[in-house]
């Protein structure tokens, strides 16, 4: 049985082959979270390989192999939640969240913009790190979605602490033979706390592509447009995006960050959150 | 445009940030992000005051670093445009 908390939901997996239990940990998270769970979700994987899903006692799918097990059951949980917290009227960000002395930050930046090597830098260098990927906002406060940060190759490389033990981190393969690893800053020794409150300080990302880092400040119009843009069109209306961006960074203190080496990006993004 | 006396559309979803406006149009399912001199006066539009009136107004505010009158002309020319705005005689 893999069990974790998702927010408003518990979720349940059990399995009759027990080496899926090592294919589900990348899907089970251990951050200390806000929300207490409103219901549960319940997964039964029955067999051996091939291998039947079922959602709540109803059939929902059959797989060949374990990664396609994981495939299933992530996609249908994260699907699950963000029509919960939709129909609550959270709007999701691809963003991450982290905490310096008592300012919060939030990281804006579409997928590919090194948001997750940039906030495993953050956690290594001991910053309250709640979340690197998608943010879910709601009457002036954030909450991170609690995810295992999805590690790909090009992160390692620039990352030591990871090289060592990364083999031993649940790892999942892409359709095109990417290996990406979950790392649970738990399991590895950090705090993981998420929070749901104000944010102080945005960044928006911006690709250098092997410039230098830089960092400047913008407009608390450009850092709500940034948000809106990053926002996710199936969780929310054009209009509840803007509100909602609105409500959680029209006071924030704005910051464009431009990405260079991932410590200089790292060191300037907590010098400005740190005042 | 002179003598024109320019109001917010109905139905506008004014958001208020600390150094502008975020306005979304629903009729056209457009944000328009307005930063300081663009919110001042768009907020100056509330069909009383004709341009002139908008320009003596947003000298008033933003003194030394006002805009020209063109600027405030092009302005409401462009929220026009966008349909945000309107005007009276």
């Amino acid at each position: 049985m893999i069990d974790f908390q998702l927010l408003a939901y518990k979720v349940e997996v059990s399995v009759e082959d027990e080496r899926l239990d090592a294919v589900l940990a990348y899907l089970a998270n251990s951050a200390d979270q806000p929300l207490v769970p409103r219901a549960v979700m319940r997964y039964a994987v029955v067999g051996g390989g091939p291998y039947a899903i079922y959602e709540e006692g109803d059939y929902l799918a059959a797989v060949e192999h374990p990664d396609d097990v994981l495939y299933v059951i992530y996609a249908r949980c994260h699907a699950r939640l963000l029509d919960y917290l939709s129909l609550g009227q959270w709007v999701a960000l691809h963003a991450g969240v982290v905490s310096i002395g008592d300012r919060r930050a939030l990281v804006i930046g579409a997928r590919g913009t090194g948001k997750t090597t940039l906030m495993l830098r953050l956690l290594f260098d001991r910053y309250a790190v709640e979340g690197d990927e998608l943010v879910f906002t709601r009457a002036g406060k954030a909450v991170s979605l609690p995810r295992n940060f999805h590690v790909k190759p090009g992160a390692v490389k620039l990352l030591p602490e990871l090289a060592d033990g990364r083999v031993s981190l649940p790892m999942t393969s892409t359709s095109d033979g990417v290996i990406i690893t979950a790392f649970n800053p738990v399991a590895q020794g950090f705090s993981w706390n998420l929070q749901c409150r104000p944010i102080d300080v945005a960044f928006v990302l911006r690709a250098n592509h092997g410039g230098m880092a830089s960092c400047r400040a913008i407009s608390s119009v450009d850092i709500v447009a940034a948000a809106v843009a990053n926002s996710l069109p199936m969780t929310a209306t054009s209009r509840e995006a803007v509100r909602a961006c609105s409500a959680l960074l029209g006071e924030a203190e704005g910051h464009e960050l431009t990405v260079g080496a991932v410590s200089a990006t790292a060191d300037l993004l907590a010098a400005r959150v740190a005042g | 445009m002179p003598n024109h006396r320019p109001f917010a559309v109905d139905g506008l979803d004014v958001n208020e940030v600390s150094d502008g406006l975020i306005v979304y149009y629903p009729a056209r399912d457009r944000v328009h992000y307005l930063n300081n001199t663009a919110a001042a006066i768009f907020t100056l539009c509330d069909g009383t005051r004709d341009v002139k009136a908008i320009v003596d107004a947003v000298g008033t505010v933003f003194g030394a670093e006002a805009p020209l009158r063109a600027q405030v002309e092009a302005c409401l020319g462009d929220l026009e445009e966008e349909g945000v705005l309107r005007s009276g005689g």
